[in-house]
């Protein structure tokens, strides 16, 4: 296969929490429930942690600390890149461990949005008021990207369809989704609009909850004496208005998934199972596109006739349910994109969409808004036995 | 908010010195962006350093206030803001000679707006002493499609 990168850490941990509404409970104990739920799947505890990943969190990164008692830290990330910054985390945790800051990772993640609490901004200015004054929102700028996708390439509400129907049919297997109905192309064009083109079942859902995952040095993997799933590169990067000289088809993905192919030793052809990130079905469409899994402008051909379909479409995408049907705690998607690809390497995803012989996933994420402003990160993982 | 521009309701923003010329020249029906005369480029949004050179000063430039229909969404679920105007169309409009901005257009049932249409800055509407709402654009009355609008050509680069 050629490969040439060598693997930066593993994951030793992963957890997702299993419900996707907690009305009565306070944030601080869910991320406490997360923490213990990755680190038991570690086998670690809170005095092996040496390094802590959060991103919008009450007091930061320090009040976290505190909480889940992790009175050993020599690296701290409070880095916030929306629904990329998990994906992004991965990288900078294996970074950190490379360059000997740390052993141990803990990258945590939770929310409680359908309580009302919401941990993001809006945009500062100079940008915010333009946007206001339009009368824009989050779905009517991806909206503007499909509408802009649609008159280049031809691509048609049915292609985006298609993506909603696999992560339905995923999200079936699932007990813990929250939408675990399969849904047809018919009703997703039948459901109501929101912001044409894009319709309700275009859009992901919001849910409570979140995850962690554990980071670890190679030498405290061969330690815990199981396989652990490698992290072999990330690659992030932000685009925006870009000065007014927009280009609302091509995402952040164009850039990094080439780097992140270059710095794995691998093309898309080696991909197995690939995490991509899922605020809205045309979200999925450019990932696949910019990160090379077919041509620009190609992605409606590509979503058709089952294609994203585990276990055996051409390219099996989130087999959880992805944020459209499974999980999208606090619009911060790109955790459980991460624990599904990790699931995938381990062998442990639902017996009938687990990928066989699954050697390497992508993950891909992609936060606020592709209309306006976004993040993206990609990170290729390997299977634990791959050295 | 008060007032109705193009069926559109005239949110209050914020306003600030570098954003100012925008918004005055929106009151009066005009286009005015910032500009760097050293790069001979727009500088958008209007900010007091050019994000390609990072030098000072900059002025501002009066466009035509015509432009190309780059992208649109008829939106049905607004914010609280808008909820009165739904369904409404926010649009990415590729001004001649200048940025792509964010706009409305009015003046058109959604179903005969085309990506590639020609558009032109709508009157001022309303009281002049309230907010002057968004920049709010119209159809170029019996204006073919830009020829050099069509599938694979970028807006504004």
């Amino acid at each position: 296969m050629g490969r040439t990168g060598r693997v930066m850490a593993r994951i030793a941990g992963a957890f997702e929490h299993p419900l996707r509404h907690i009305p009565d409970r306070s944030l601080e104990s869910v991320q406490l429930e997360i923490a213990a739920g990755a680190l038991a799947d570690a086998g670690l505890g809170p005095g092996d942690v040496d390094a802590l990943f959060t991103s919008v969190t009450p007091g930061g990164p320090l009040a976290l600390a505190e909480l889940l008692g992790l009175a050993n830290l020599r690296h701290v990330d409070g880095t916030d890149l929306g629904g990329a910054t998990y994906v992004a985390s991965l990288g900078a945790a294996a970074r950190a461990i490379q360059a000997g800051r740390c052993r141990v990772a803990l990258i945590i993640h939770a929310g409680l949005p359908r309580q009302g609490i919401v941990q993001r901004g809006a945009p500062p200015a100079p940008m915010l008021p333009f946007e206001a004054a339009h009368g824009s929102t989050l779905i009517a700028q991806y909206a503007l990207v499909a509408r802009r996708h649609m008159y280049e390439y031809g691509t048609t509400r049915e292609d985006l369809a298609h993506i909603k129907v696999a992560a339905s049919h995923h999200a079936s297997f699932n007990p813990n989704a929250l939408l675990r109905d399969r849904v047809t192309v018919a009703e997703v064009l039948d459901s109501p609009p929101i912001a044409e083109p894009l319709h309700r079942l275009d859009c992901c859902v919001t849910t409570d909850g979140g995850g962690a995952l554990v980071v670890v040095a190679n030498e405290i993997a061969e330690e815990l004496g199981r396989p652990c799933p490698g992290i072999l590169a990330e690659a992030e990067t932000v685009r925006h208005w870009n000065n007014g000289d927009l280009d609302l088809t091509v995402t952040g993905a164009a850039r990094t998934g080439p780097r992140a192919f270059a710095d794995a030793g691998l093309t898309p052809a080696d991909i197995d199972y690939a995490s991509l990130y899922d605020s809205f079905t045309i979200t999925v469409l450019t990932a696949l596109e910019d990160l090379g899994f077919c041509a620009k402008g190609e992605g409606g051909k590509f979503v058709r006739d089952g294609a994203l379909h585990a276990p055996h479409g051409r390219l099996p995408v989130n087999t959880d349910g992805g944020g459209l049907a499974n999980n999208h705690p606090d619009r911060r998607g790109g955790m459980i994109r991460a624990i599904e690809a990790v699931r995938q390497l381990r062998g442990a995803a639902h017996p009938e969409l687990q990928v066989p012989d699954c050697e390497f996933a992508l993950v891909h994420g992609s936060g606020f808004s592709l209309g306006s402003r976004a993040s993206a990160a990609t990170a290729i993982l390997c299977r634990g036995d791959v050295k | 908010m008060s007032g109705l521009s193009g069926g559109l309701p005239k949110v209050a923003v914020d306003v600030t010195p570098e954003s100012r010329p925008f918004w005055d020249g929106l009151g009066r029906g005009e286009i005015v962006v910032t500009w760097c005369d050293a790069c001979d480029r727009q500088v958008w949004p209007p900010r007091d350093r050019c994000p390609v050179c990072l030098g000072a000063p900059v002025g501002t430039r009066t466009l035509s206030g015509e432009g190309t229909l780059y992208s649109f969404t008829v939106v049905h679920r607004a914010d609280p803001a808008f909820a009165g105007a739904v369904p409404y169309v926010v649009a990415y409009v590729s001004l001649d000679g200048g940025p792509t901005i964010m706009a409305n257009v009015a003046g058109a049932s959604s179903d005969r707006l085309e990506v590639g249409m020609r558009l032109r800055l709508r009157a001022p509407e309303g009281e002049a002493d309230g907010p002057v709402g968004g920049a709010v654009f119209e159809p170029v009355p019996d204006a073919a499609p830009e020829s050099g609008s069509g599938p694979g050509e970028g807006a504004g680069a």
